[in-house]
């Protein structure tokens, strides 16, 4: 009897599939290596990890394109991975924990969760190029990204899609944009103005135009209803920019704080009371006032 | 006949019978560890012979070896059988000739024996898992039938992954 038959290139295709998504990424592209039939088969599967232990390797190519099934990607910690292109037309859920620099969105059309929770960005030529265009990275981010449901973007991301920001168009609005979470730096003008374009995509009803000739905080958050601040603080930044939520959100309902660690009560009441002095949009119809909800630090994040 | 709760004292023996005409007594609790057969079993009046024409004997024997196996550790609920069924796992698939491993998922994936498939897919990966394209074709006697010049294309295209 003969032994030495290839079978594992004839097994049914969803075993097949099975198989390559218990590989790490690399092990499962280095099979279109194998033969002929083994070609494609890593660009078939719905769901990719990747998590990435070499850390000298640099990924130039597209390797996301051609995954024309790829629905969940989840990237780990590329180290050394110093761009990622996502092309993957069915693709609806991302997220990255750590990355740094270049990333960019191409023919994403379907994707509608987006979670980007470290970012390392340095700035480079690349902030010249697009202020020369008159384009952010945040306008750039959006143009592949038309079904956007959710986005959360954390530590440092914000700062990338502020370059360009200054001088740049509004960004439109995010139709389906309906749940928005942001690391802000208050004390960061670029940061504040960012979140602020984040906000209008995310709220606004219609596209708003005359940004600069108009007063730059001509926004109106008409959709924006529930806001839960995390980590605030008692300075006159934080206030502000509350203030400034109150102000502009006719249909805001609630805004839920944690207050920054370890608050003693005392400066949790100060900060209520003097979130409760602030004023808020007029509305004509119903109670003028947003609940506050105090709430204290969630021990587990701690 | 009609479904009965009581399953536990009386236990309904099935015939399975393979494609070679071979054919095998189980219990019903042993045999429904595989998906299609749940399925033959749950409908109203199914008869009590199955006849597995895809599977060959000596593959559906070892299928129903493992379910029997498995069967039984859960029976008892001591919290050791985990480990138990880890270990008796670990030396089913052990030896596995190319063949077998080929045929014993070719069964489990036609019976839906899903914690079988997985069992069998964990193992086939381990054996290309940090491997290199040479390695595994040898494994798994692979022949390349690609054109000159195409396997550097395909290398190039993703470079990273082959350093």
């Amino acid at each position: 009897m003969r032994m030495k038959l290839d079978r594992i290139s004839d097994l049914q295709e969803n075993v097949t599939d099975e198989i390559l998504s218990l590989l790490p990424i690399q092990d499962a592209v280095r099979t279109s290596l194998l033969s002929s039939k083994w070609r494609y088969k890593w660009t078939m599967l719905p769901d990719l990890c990747l998590i990435f232990h070499l850390s000298s390797f640099l990924l130039k190519e597209n390797l996301i394109s051609g995954c024309s099934l790829l629905e969940r990607l989840h990237v780990g910690t590329p180290k050394g991975l110093s761009h990622l292109n996502i092309n993957a037309p069915n693709l609806r859920s991302f997220d990255v924990s750590y990355f740094y620099q270049g990333l960019s969105f191409e023919k994403t059309s379907c994707l509608a969760e987006v979670t980007i929770s470290h970012f390392y960005y340095r700035r480079n030529t690349d902030y010249r190029n697009r202020a020369i265009r008159k384009c952010s990275n945040l306008l750039e981010f959006f143009v592949h990204l038309p079904h956007i449901r959710k986005l959360n973007i954390q530590n440092g991301f914000l700062k990338y899609l502020a370059v360009g920001i200054e001088h740049s168009k509004l960004l439109k609005v995010c139709a389906h944009l309906d749940n928005l979470t942001v690391e802000i730096h208050l004390d960061n003008r670029e940061d504040c103005l960012a979140a602020l374009h984040l906000l209008n995509g995310a709220t606004a009803k219609g596209p708003k135009t005359n940004f600069w000739e108009e007063d730059c905080f001509n926004f109106l958050f008409s959709k924006l209803q529930i806001v839960k601040i995390v980590d605030i603080g008692n300075t006159k930044l934080e206030l502000n920019f509350v203030e400034f939520l109150l102000s502009k959100s006719p249909e805001l309902e609630m805004i839920v704080v944690f207050p920054a660690r370890a608050p003693n009560l005392k400066t949790e009441l100060e900060l209520v009371k003097k979130f409760l002095r602030l004023r808020r949009a007029s509305r004509s119809s119903t109670n003028n006032l947003v609940r506050f909800k105090t709430l204290e630090w969630p021990t587990s994040e701690v | 006949m009609s479904s009965s709760s009581t399953t536990t004292t009386t236990t309904r023996l099935l015939m399975l019978k393979a494609s070679d005409g071979v054919t095998f007594e189980v219990e019903e609790a042993v045999a429904t560890k595989l998906g299609a057969i749940n399925n033959m079993v749950e409908e109203e009046g199914s008869e009590d012979l199955i006849c597995l024409p895809n599977v060959n004997g000596k593959f559906l024997g070892m299928v129903l070896e493992w379910c029997k196996k498995h069967a039984n550790n859960n029976t008892n609920s001591d919290k050791g059988n985990d480990e138990v069924n880890k270990w008796w796992d670990k030396e089913f698939v052990m030896d596995l000739d190319q063949n077998t491993l080929y045929h014993l998922l070719m069964a489990a994936d036609y019976l839906s024996g899903t914690e079988l498939v997985d069992l069998l897919t964990e193992k086939v990966a381990s054996m290309i898992r940090g491997k290199k394209v040479e390695e595994i074709r040898e494994t798994f006697k692979i022949k390349s039938d690609f054109l000159p010049g195409q396997e550097e294309e395909i290398r190039k295209k993703n470079s990273w992954a082959f350093e």
